[in-house]
């Protein structure tokens, strides 16, 4: 699998199915690939704000220059300079401000790639070398209209509630011991707005935005023959779930064939890779403790 | 095999210490660097240095040797100082490329890692490189830290069931698991007598 960079670029999403060698490498080269953009779009920064104190040094000594009583043909010669040089410095900062904005678009989000990267090197220690994990990762803004849906607001009439559901993450594969896993994490942010009528009887139009926090799913399919007593763990499974503590237990379902876990991360710690990576290695921990035990007790 | 490059970026003036899977391609140019070769794929590392050709130099095995060859005839490249266009590399080598030095490990002996991992499923490591095992093991300790106790059902969650265990038996048949009542009961009784004959010695 190689990435196909024109499409990582116009899309912002990357989807594979690959080994884990085959997927590191991979992610290792998007973040190499964002690094430079960081590095580019910082030196082209640093240029446009060097023009820009450039021109302003130009423009306060046009008008120091401008406002001296004596007339000569040196002085009024040394204006036409300058003004000519802050012209061509106003087309040199536009430039590298437009570069800066190129490079910009070039340069995506750490986090996702950083967790991801992560989750799949701590996976990667049950899976067999030679096995294959899908990958869907997109690093598109969550508030953006493909994933947004529109309800009305259950209290305030005439309001509405922008509604923003983006699964950035999808990972798919298979353990060493058959269990199959599917894991997600989808962002949520939600847009309230509508008119409110002030007490001068005016009605303002107003919006608020506000980010609710990342929710995780994992799904474990285990192979029957190997942890059945599962089942007689049934009820106390939630008991075994240990999460960071801006996280928590959202749902727990266990089923003959399979365990659900959805879990919902703080707003604050939504974006925050070291967060979300422990939050995912704790909910596969916890379910892994659950099922070694079953293993236990299936003997 | 992997190899670990170290060097100090001359914009930023970080050190990166990537470890690369071999073939390695070297150059300023990230799109001018092949994915692949000969069906392998290539790690690319761009360097931002007016020195450095868009794609300036490989390192690859050959004949059981790790090698590096210019690929450009304007590019510069120095093994440990000497101006050279291509030539064998060792372990410790440092190769100047434009204005960067890197130094250059790795370990060719045939061994393997026999530590245990997987949390799921224990099993050998097997890595055959030396630099990537300290990784594996680093990283390794710092997940089961995030759950304390794991693995342990003495004391921790599931104890009531361990301390059980043996009297569990699973019908992979019917997939019923059965408690088997009566031994349980005549370990009672002998824990009772147990504590009877105990007072009675005392
Ligand atoms: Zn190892």
């Amino acid at each position: 699998m190689l990435i196909d960079l024109q499409k990582l670029r116009k899309n912002q999403i990357y989807t594979a199915k690959a080994t884990v060698k085959n997927l590191m490498a991979d992610l290792q080269e998007i973040a190499e690939l964002d690094r430079l953009a960081e590095l580019q779009q910082s030196k082209h920064g640093k240029r446009a704000l060097q023009y820009f104190l450039a021109i302003l040094g130009s423009f306060v000594l046009t008008v120091v220059l401008s406002v001296l009583k004596v007339e000569t043909t040196v002085l009024g010669l040394a204006i036409i300079l300058l003004v000519l040089g802050i012209f061509v410095l106003t087309i040199l900062l536009i430039y590298e401000l437009f570069k800066k904005i190129q490079f910009s678009k070039l340069n995506i989000v750490n986090y996702r790639y950083e967790v991801t990267q992560r989750v799949v090197q701590m996976l990667a220690r049950d899976i067999d070398e030679s096995g294959e994990i899908e990958l869907n990762l997109s690093f598109k803004s969550t508030v953006s209209q493909e994933y947004k849906q529109t309800i009305i607001h259950p209290r305030k009439p005439q309001w509405k509630i922008d509604k923003y559901q983006h699964e950035w993450l999808k990972l798919e594969g298979q353990f060493l011991d058959k269990s199959h896993f599917l894991l997600t994490a989808t962002e949520l942010s939600k847009t309230q707005y509508g008119w409110k009528r002030g007490s001068s009887g005016k009605s303002k139009y107003k919006s608020k935005t506000n980010a609710v926090g990342l929710d995780v799913f994992l799904t474990l399919n285990y192979p029957q023959r190997r942890y059945g007593a599962v089942k007689i763990l049934q009820n106390e499974v939630s008991n075994a779930v240990k999460l960071p503590n801006l996280s928590y237990l959202r749902g727990l379902k266990v089923t003959e064939k399979a365990m659900h876990m959805s879990v919902r991360m703080a707003p604050q710690v939504a974006d925050n890779s070291g967060e979300i990576y422990q939050t995912i290695t704790m909910m596969f921990l916890s379910l892994y403790q659950v099922l070694n035990l079953a293993k236990i007790l299936s003997k | 095999m992997q190899i670990q490059l170290s060097w100090i970026d001359p914009n930023t003036e970080e050190r990166r210490e990537p470890l690369l899977e071999t073939p390695v391609a070297i150059g300023r140019v990230f799109e001018e660097m092949p994915q692949q070769i000969n069906g392998q794929r290539v790690s690319r590392v761009a360097i931002a240095d007016d020195l450095i050709a868009d794609y300036h130099a490989l390192i690859d095995w050959q004949n059981q040797e790790l090698t590096i060859t210019e690929q450009n005839t304007s590019s510069d490249i120095k093994i440990n100082g000497l101006q050279v266009t291509g030539g064998i590399l060792k372990n410790g080598d440092r190769i100047t490329i434009g204005t960067c030095e890197i130094a250059i490990e790795f370990t060719a002996t045939a061994w393997e890692c026999d530590r245990m991992i997987g949390f799921l499923f224990k099993r050998r490591c097997g890595r055959t490189d030396r630099i990537g095992c300290p990784d594996c093991n680093q990283t390794y300790e710092d997940d089961y830290a995030f759950y304390s106790d794991y693995g342990n059902y003495r004391s921790g969650w599931g104890r009531d069931y361990y301390d059980e265990r043996d009297r569990y038996s699973y019908d992979r048949e019917t997939g019923n698991v059965d408690f088997t009542e009566a031994d349980s009961v005549s370990l009672e009784d002998e824990r009772d007598a147990d504590f009877e004959s105990n007072m009675g010695a005392s």
